[in-house]
């Protein structure tokens, strides 16, 4: 294996170890445990929506909207919990993730409409429930036990949150490494008309990879408004970038067909390890953002280019 | 023509005179000159950047980056400003930077093989953290008052300069798409780019093109709403890529690029227009533009899809 190739499929695993090292050695408090859980529990929600993008890319698609709908089912779930509807805010959220992740799928198949633009419908459709709901405000609940659920419980010193993430992943990547779904899927990414060929049921497993990860949102969406314990419109705005951003920093190629899960979970490491670094280096948000956004498009560069080099 | 394509092509018409008729009979402040004036100025920046993006959504590509990109302007127009650079430099150099970024997207697309939504995207993250950090999230104002007047109050012929410099964009961007070889090469490139391509078509220099002079009009556009507002403010147009799209899709454009009309561009950004004005006359939660925004995308997309297929 050249050297060339090495980066290209071990450049996150190498850039991760490099950047832990780093900042290791740099900052005192990075190097703390407690520093280390924190990462974790500010991963939960990104790992979580990565895993469930990797199945999108991987299929060939995109999905732009997760953002605004685990923001939407969010604050369903808020509104039924102040109304005192307590537990039902669960399957309230699950159902709103589920809808839009359904209507994505629908769009896809029946409307024929690119995924970017059926998502992105979605996206507005979602915002504008959730800003609907919330005329723009916070919405406050009480629900020690249904947070403490989700996100601020913990077992063992690790969060509920975190946990959440590990089920998820384990649920994921059973299903992609192990099943017969997971295997269709790395076929219908690579060439959906091969996957026609061989008699697999294309539009069928479209609709099941945005149904799936529109009910995710609807879990991202309990998370996050457990973990403050209010829902805004805006509570995960912007998390459709970032789980593009840890897919492909993972390696796994933005059209389809090849990737792994663990390749996700290695980019949103790598991402909860840059904001955690940056942020204990005194960067704002903002600094952050325009890293991510660089970052991005960088590896997508380089990806290509090494792509052509394995091609050539 | 189908039933269903002729319903795609009088929809928009249809729509737009009954949001007038409503809005004329339920406000006596909507139907009069005055508030005409104001509804055209008002959506002067969304009409230059349709405009644009019917030209991009006519390549089968998007742009994303508009409701970031054009704060971003208006921050440096207003910190250039402020830096005591005159306002026809100012001007010049906001351009020039429209330009670039529309260059930067376009090259990256292009030359490096990207998906224009997730070039798009990332610009989007960029230039958003960018805006923030250049004003530490305050406004800047803009004070210069020979640039207010002359990008705002200013007449030629009796009009106002916005709505002639949105004349003049609308006028140069039909002559280009409709009358000139190089609009007919973009329908080309749109409908089959490889068979463009060997049927001698410059593909490549064509979008680049396309995105740089979206970049422009997105600049002049900037320009305005920094007239406009009086000031540089990050997070000032948040609605603008939803109008924007929404403008062209209502026009019945084709998301899969090949078919795109500025003409039928200017009847969806009309409505939207008057949707935007109406909606603030008649006092309606300013949260629900997204819903019943995102709910018009949705119909138009759909009515699209069917039309098309009902014909093939």
């Amino acid at each position: 294996m050249t050297a060339r190739r090495f980066l290209a499929r071990y450049g996150v695993v190498l850039a991760l170890v490099l950047l832990v090292a780093g900042l290791a050695a740099v900052s005192p408090a990075f190097r703390t445990a407690e520093n280390l859980v924190g990462i974790g529990r500010q991963v939960a929600i990104l790992g979580i929506a990565a895993a469930a993008m990797t199945f999108v890319i991987l299929a060939g698609e995109i999905d732009l909207s997760v953002g605004a709908v685990a923001g939407a089912a969010g604050v369903v779930a808020a509104v039924v919990l102040a109304a005192g509807g307590g537990w039902a805010a669960v399957p309230a959220a699950l159902a709103v993730g589920l809808g839009f992740g359904l209507l994505n799928g629908c769009l896809v198949i029946w409307a024929g409409v690119p995924s970017f633009i059926a998502t992105l419908v979605s996206f507005f459709i979602a915002q504008g429930v959730a800003l609907t709901l919330t005329a723009g405000q916070t919405i406050r609940f009480s629900a020690d036990t249904l947070r403490a659920t989700f996100a601020t419980g913990a077992v063992a010193g690790v969060s509920a949150a975190f946990l959440w993430l590990l089920v998820v992943l384990a649920v994921l990547g059973w299903a992609l490494h192990r099943t017969r779904f997971g295997a269709h899927l790395y076929v219908l990414g690579g060439s959906a008309q091969s996957a026609r060929m061989l008699g697999l049921a294309v539009d069928r497993l479209r609709v099941a990879v945005f149904a799936l990860t529109g009910g995710l949102m609807g879990l991202v969406g309990l998370i996050l408004i457990s973990r403050i314990g209010n829902a805004r419109a805006d509570g995960a705005i912007g998390l459709e970038f970032d789980a593009i951003a840890a897919v492909v920093l993972g390696g796994t190629a933005l059209g389809g067909g090849t990737g792994a899960l663990w390749r996700s979970v290695a980019g949103v490491a790598l991402i909860g390890v840059l904001n955690n670094g940056l942020a204990i280096l005194n960067a704002d948000f903002n600094v952050q953002q325009v890293v991510k956004g660089v970052l991005v498009i960088a590896v997508v560069l380089i990806a290509r280019w090494t792509q052509t080099v394995e091609r050539a | 023509m189908t039933a269903l394509a002729r319903l795609r092509d009088l929809a928009p018409w249809a729509a737009l005179l009954a949001l007038v008729a409503f809005f004329a009979l339920s406000s006596e402040h909507f139907l009069n000159l005055r508030n005409m004036e104001r509804l055209a100025i008002d959506s002067a920046t969304l009409m230059l950047v349709a405009f644009g993006m019917t030209l991009v959504i006519l390549l089968g590509e998007i742009d994303l980056s508009s409701s970031a990109v054009v704060p971003l302007l208006c921050v440096l127009l207003a910190l250039l400003l402020q830096a005591g650079v005159g306002w026809p430099g100012a001007a010049a150099l906001v351009l020039l930077a429209g330009l670039a970024i529309g260059a930067l997207n376009g090259g990256l697309t292009v030359f490096g093989q990207i998906p224009s939504f997730i070039v798009t995207l990332g610009t989007m993250a960029v230039a958003t953290g960018l805006a923030y950090i250049l004003t530490g999230a305050i406004s800047v104002p803009i004070l210069d008052e020979t640039f207010l007047r002359l990008f705002y109050d200013a007449r030629i012929l009796g009009l106002p300069v916005p709505l002639v410099l949105v004349i003049l964009g609308f006028l140069g961007v039909l002559v280009l798409s409709a009358r000139t070889r190089f609009g007919h090469e973009l329908r080309a490139i749109g409908a089959n780019a490889r068979a463009a391509a060997l049927s001698g078509v410059p593909v490549a220099r064509r979008r680049l093109a396309v995105f740089v002079l979206m970049g422009g009009l997105t600049a002049v556009g900037a320009l305005l709403a920094g007239a406009r507002l009086a000031s540089g403010a990050p997070g000032s147009v948040q609605t603008l890529t939803l109008d924007a799209i929404a403008a062209v899709v209502i026009g019945g454009a084709s998301l899969f690029g090949g078919r795109a009309f500025v003409q039928r561009t200017l009847v969806g950004a009309a409505l939207i227009a008057v949707l935007n004005n109406g909606l603030v006359l008649l006092n309606v939660n300013i949260n629900a533009q997204y819903l019943i925004k995102g709910l018009i995308i949705l119909a138009a997309v759909v009515l699209e899809r069917a039309a098309t297929g009902a014909r093939e």
